[in-house]
């Protein structure tokens, strides 16, 4: 062996390629957020000094009721925007792929228009159909003559978050069926062969052939939607303010409330927190099944 | 062939179906949207599914110039191409340090970087915001590049230095036995090599950073100084009775990225996609 010695030794030639994306992102995303942790624990209006209060701003949160609504209006929406669009994306896959659909191309990317657009614009658009006034449902339900269906969608606290979160599945949903799509397609045809050989229906072929070749897909999915659901700021910005009352306020938007309009830093940082260690602990559990998995 | 075997066209049917419904689901608000943008108030009460009796094409105007979406286009674009241009250097510069290099602490600093992956953007806005504020950055274009970039890179990072992993180790090393120095080696070599890689997170960052919107709002507050997704929250508020000018402000956000996005539909299904599946 001979003993070379390679550029690629050298620690400062690394270092020239490495700092100056590492100092933007510390001096604009790690050192903020090292702030934040700090701050969950003071008290701090924006100016003047900060005050120290220990954990008391995690002891108000958990009696807080708006912060409880939220994280159930947060779980709430895990079914729109997670578990609707999961099932919806793997059903319309599935019957894309088993019973090989001519045109697919023009399905795939229909469903998947939605995914690419702002959700601030998805807000508006979705604010307009549901408008009790002049608005494309309550009108389409007119023109059905089924005028006693009509209904405030947005301005009656029990359906509001309803109709936030079936715009979450529109958003969400071809999104997922294409990522099934592309599990699909490394499925060998033989698997499928196999099972009609013993006689097996197209329920077969996806119960035991499908289902679990896309396990890593269903994951996949599953967690980054589960991730956004629990980060949905802009629809419910956009869509309700978080109204009527509390019914659609979302942890995202009672940090934001906290952090820029109630003046209260410190417990804002203290419900950020908390929202990043949900995530977190979500993320390491999973990354660890996955390993497990693979 | 059938993958299915069977010749049961009633299934055959019944799915043509099922899809059918969905894309009208799916397509629907689009043309509603699209064509309320081109009707007046009078004619959108009357029709309001159908296209425009006469098309109006002042709400074009109207919305460019009054609703200020010229600006916040000029804007968007303005933010756009330095964020991605700087995310996608900054990323390919990491990516190679943490790929072939030999730095101390190595895994420890990239463990960091990817920790930057799951942070939520409200953990970060609330003391960005003061940060930003003692630097004199804050209300300005440069701080909301700056944010974005940083919140781009983990990603960036991540991705890429999988990719720069799977090329053989030969390759640069025989470049370099020929006397090519490092940097020749990243930009002659790696770079093209990585070319599809790129062109991936291209699209993503493209995406991600055209439809900001939490960062944007909390870092600008200058009406002539607001990208598009907050321009359009601000400007749905501001004409709030009058639907077919903010269709026609939805239309103005909607129509050029969906024909874009028709046109490299390949590109952006798959960036999108491996962005979400590599996350």
């Amino acid at each position: 062996m001979k003993s070379y010695r390679s550029l690629y030794d050298s620690t400062w030639r690394g270092l020239l390629y490495l700092l100056p994306g590492l100092l933007v992102y510390v001096a604009f995303i790690l050192i903020p957020v090292l702030q934040t942790i700090i701050l969950g624990s003071m008290e701090w209006s924006g100016m003047g000094p900060k005050k120290f209060i220990g954990i008391q701003n995690y002891i108000e949160l958990i009696r807080d009721p708006i912060f409880l609504q939220s994280l159930v209006n947060n779980a709430t929406l895990i079914l729109f925007i997670m578990v609707f669009p999961t099932v919806l994306g793997l059903f319309l896959a599935s019957i894309i792929e088993l019973n090989n659909v001519v045109c697919r191309k023009v399905f795939e990317v229909a469903f998947f228009m939605p995914y690419i657009l702002s959700l601030v614009v998805v807000g508006v658009i979705w604010r307009w159909i549901y408008n009790p006034a002049f608005g494309v449902l309550n009108e389409f339900l007119r023109q059905m003559g089924l005028s006693s269906l009509t209904h405030a969608w947005l301005g009656d606290s029990d359906t509001a978050l309803f109709s936030v979160g079936i715009t979450g599945t529109w958003v969400n949903y071809g999104f997922s069926m294409v990522i099934f799509l592309a599990g699909y397609s490394k499925i060998s045809v033989n698997l499928y062969d196999a099972v009609a050989l013993d006689g097996g229906n197209s329920w077969h072929k996806f119960w035991y052939v499908s289902l679990p070749s896309l396990t890593n897909e269903i994951m996949v999915v599953s967690v980054y939607l589960f991730i956004n659901s629990l980060k949905t700021f802009d629809l419910v910005y956009v869509m309700t303010k978080g109204g009527p009352g509390y019914s659609t306020n979302v942890l995202s938007l009672y940090v934001f409330r906290n952090a820029f309009q109630y003046n209260r830093n410190g417990y804002a940082a203290a419900l950020a927190v908390t929202l990043m260690f949900i995530i977190f602990i979500i993320t390491l559990f999973v990354t660890r099944i996955r390993k497990r998995y693979e | 062939m059938n993958r299915i075997g069977g010749n049961i066209t009633i299934y055959k049917v019944l799915t043509i179906a099922i899809l059918v419904f969905f894309l009208i689901v799916s397509l629907a608000p689009f043309f509603l949207v699209w064509s309320a943008a081109f009707k007046d108030k009078a004619d959108l009460i009357d029709n309001i599914f159908g296209i425009p009796s006469t098309f109006h094409f002042a709400n074009i105007q109207k919305a460019w110039i009054q609703g200020h979406f010229g600006t916040y286009y000029k804007n968007s674009i303005i933010v756009v191409i330095p964020v991605v241009l700087g995310t996608i250097l900054f990323s390919i510069t990491n990516a190679y340090a943490f790929a072939y290099f030999r730095i101390p602490a190595k895994e420890i600093v990239f463990g960091l970087i990817l920790l930057g992956m799951t942070i939520p953007m409200e953990v970060v806005i609330i003391q960005l915001y003061y940060h930003l504020l003692n630097i004199g950055l804050l209300n300005t274009l440069r701080g909301l590049v700056l944010a974005q970039i940083g919140m781009g890179i983990p990603f960036g990072t991540f991705f890429l230095r999988g990719t720069l992993k799977e090329f053989p180790k030969s390759l640069v090393e025989a470049a370099e036995i020929d006397g090519a120095g490092t940097p020749r080696i990243l930009i002659k070599i790696l770079v093209p090599m990585a070319g599809p890689a790129i062109m991936t997170l291209i699209v993503f960052f493209f995406t991600w950073t055209w439809n900001e919107f939490l960062l944007t709002l909390v870092i600008i507050h200058k009406d002539s100084l607001r990208t598009l997704p907050v321009g359009m929250a601000f400007f749905q508020g501001r004409y709030v009775g009058d639907t077919p000018l903010v269709a026609m402000g939805a239309t103005l956000m909607t129509l050029p990225i969906i024909l874009l996005y028709v046109a490299l539909q390949k590109y952006v299904i798959s960036g999108i996609t491996a962005g979400a599946l590599k996350e």
